[in-house]
């Protein structure tokens, strides 16, 4: 039932047109005069219109109106030269929408070089995209897949290359653990870990039961004519390759 | 039967008087009473009836029961006298003492046909949460409907603690309205009554035709929300 229908069965009359003028439903009773409840007295009885329907068609009136208004400030604005569109880019008169065709309109007029496309490089709105185009199922596979992989770099950057060993006993400055400078030897059939050689020089790890790694930085070449690559066989008899049977470090 | 809707909190500006514009818009021919220390609803005319009352709840209720009771005879002749759907709209510091006592006049309403439905407006502020289910329960007794408007205008309030509030009462929200800051006094000056009466001639030849336009716009969207957010209410008043 609509309020019109409901409102015709309370008062007997229509409903007033655009709810300008307020209708009764009967004349005040002498009740009413003498201090009940007014009566309320409105003009001539107009064409019945539901004020929730008549209250819908207003705001949607309205709505068009200031759509109307913007579109007709932006053609006057898409006609101005780019450089006079820029100073109307944040105009009262337009609507989110319209706002955004002129922004596009000035956008797209101006060069796109490799910095700025960079600088365009929005995470979040890529994320967005990525999020509408395939979901969050998506989105937490990308994100696992990234975690994998920053995960396996990390561990594949701190994992010694081979095991070594050497023939004879060499003094070296071992850095301790716990930070401190140790000179100390490397002592013969002693197994060390070498890292990735960097710029002709490779690091050797040592461990040290309980305490952690002792480090020392050696020469790449001194580090291939003086040690053997330590091997544990299957059956686990240990043994060394020679250096001029394994290439480089 | 006679339906009268009861709005009430009494906690100040959550927007009673703004829920009674938005009844009084959706039902045109429903006549109001205003109990408050001071009318507000000065765009309803003669439709309007005002009766003043303390402003000051402690006061109120200082003087008694039967102080009480004739502090606000007037009103209860007035409701008691209502042959149309009537709303009621009850100012800040007042609902509990006025719900008071008409539940004590509960049988006696009963026997002139009226019957009372109530609606409680309330914001997220803990002030007006609080007053909700107090006003609720304090009028139980004697209402047939409950009803209750959460005004989003501070925030939205969490679902599960507003469910424990209004137990039993039918809820509907206003959402939280921006306009142009020269539409606010418009409203404020006129009320909902005056903007189906606009003139988007005259808007526009005062502000601009782009501010006219805007500032008609929100008034129109603020009037048709608030009418949304009281429809519930209004279809039990006029059924």
């Amino acid at each position: 039932m609509t309020f019109l229908k409901l409102f015709q069965q309370i008062s007997g009359r229509p409903v007033a047109k655009k709810g300008r003028t307020v209708t009764t439903a009967r004349p005040a009773t002498k009740k009413e005069t003498a201090g009940g409840i007014p009566a309320a007295t409105g003009s001539k009885p107009a064409s019945p219109v539901d004020p929730f329907l008549q209250a819908q068609r207003d705001a949607a009136n309205a709505e068009n109106e200031v759509t109307e208004v913007s579109r007709g400030h932006l053609a006057t604005l898409l006609a101005l030269p780019p450089r006079t569109r820029l100073s109307h880019l944040a105009d009262l008169e337009l609507t989110p929408a319209d706002k955004s065709v002129l922004e596009n309109s000035v956008r797209s007029l101006l060069p796109r070089s490799t910095a700025a496309k960079l600088l365009g490089f929005n995470l979040a709105g890529t994320s967005r995209r990525l999020l509408q185009r395939c979901g969050y199922k998506c989105m937490a596979s990308i994100v696992m897949l990234t975690v994998c992989i920053l995960a396996a770099g990390t561990a594949w950057y701190n994992t010694g290359e081979r095991v070594i060993v050497s023939n004879e006993t060499w003094w070296v400055d071992w850095t301790l653990p716990d930070g401190s400078n140790l000179h100390g030897g490397w002592k013969a059939g002693f197994p060390a870990i070498a890292m990735r050689p960097r710029n002709g020089r490779v690091v050797l790890r040592y461990w040290l039961a309980g305490q952690g790694y002792a480090t020392t930085e050696v020469d790449q070449e001194w580090l291939i004519k003086h040690s053997f690559d330590y091997v544990v066989a299957p059956t686990g008899a240990i043994g060394a390759v020679k250096p001029a049977k394994r290439g480089s470090l | 039967m006679t339906k009268v809707l009861l709005i009430t909190q009494d906690k100040g500006g959550v927007g009673k008087s703004l829920a009674t514009r938005g009844l009084a818009e959706v039902v045109p021919g429903a006549p109001v009473i205003e109990v408050d220390a001071s009318p507000r609803l000065l765009e309803l005319g003669k439709r309007a009836k005002f009766f003043k009352t303390r402003a000051d709840r402690e006061d109120i209720e200082s003087t008694g029961g039967a102080a009480s009771r004739s502090e606000f005879d007037q009103v209860i002749d007035a409701i008691a006298s209502a042959t149309l759907p009537t709303v009621v709209d009850i100012g800040a510091n007042t609902g509990v003492a006025l719900l008071t006592v008409i539940g004590d006049l509960a049988e006696d309403f009963a026997a002139a046909g009226i019957e009372f439905g109530i609606l409680v407006v309330t914001t997220a502020e803990p002030g007006a949460l609080a007053e909700v289910p107090r006003l609720l329960a304090t009028a139980a007794p004697f209402t047939a409907k409950q009803f209750v408007i959460e005004n989003r205008t501070h925030g939205e309030i969490d679902a599960k603690k507003l469910a424990s509030l209004t137990a039993g009462a039918t809820v509907t929200c206003l959402l939280e309205q921006h306009m142009d800051k020269k539409a606010g006094p418009i409203l404020q000056a006129g009320g909902l009554a005056s903007i189906a009466k606009l003139d988007p001639e005259a808007l526009r030849a005062k502000f601009g035709t782009a501010t006219g336009s805007r500032i008609r716009r929100d008034l129109t969207r603020v009037r048709l929300e608030v009418m949304k957010a009281v429809r519930l209410p209004a279809e039990w008043l006029i059924s």
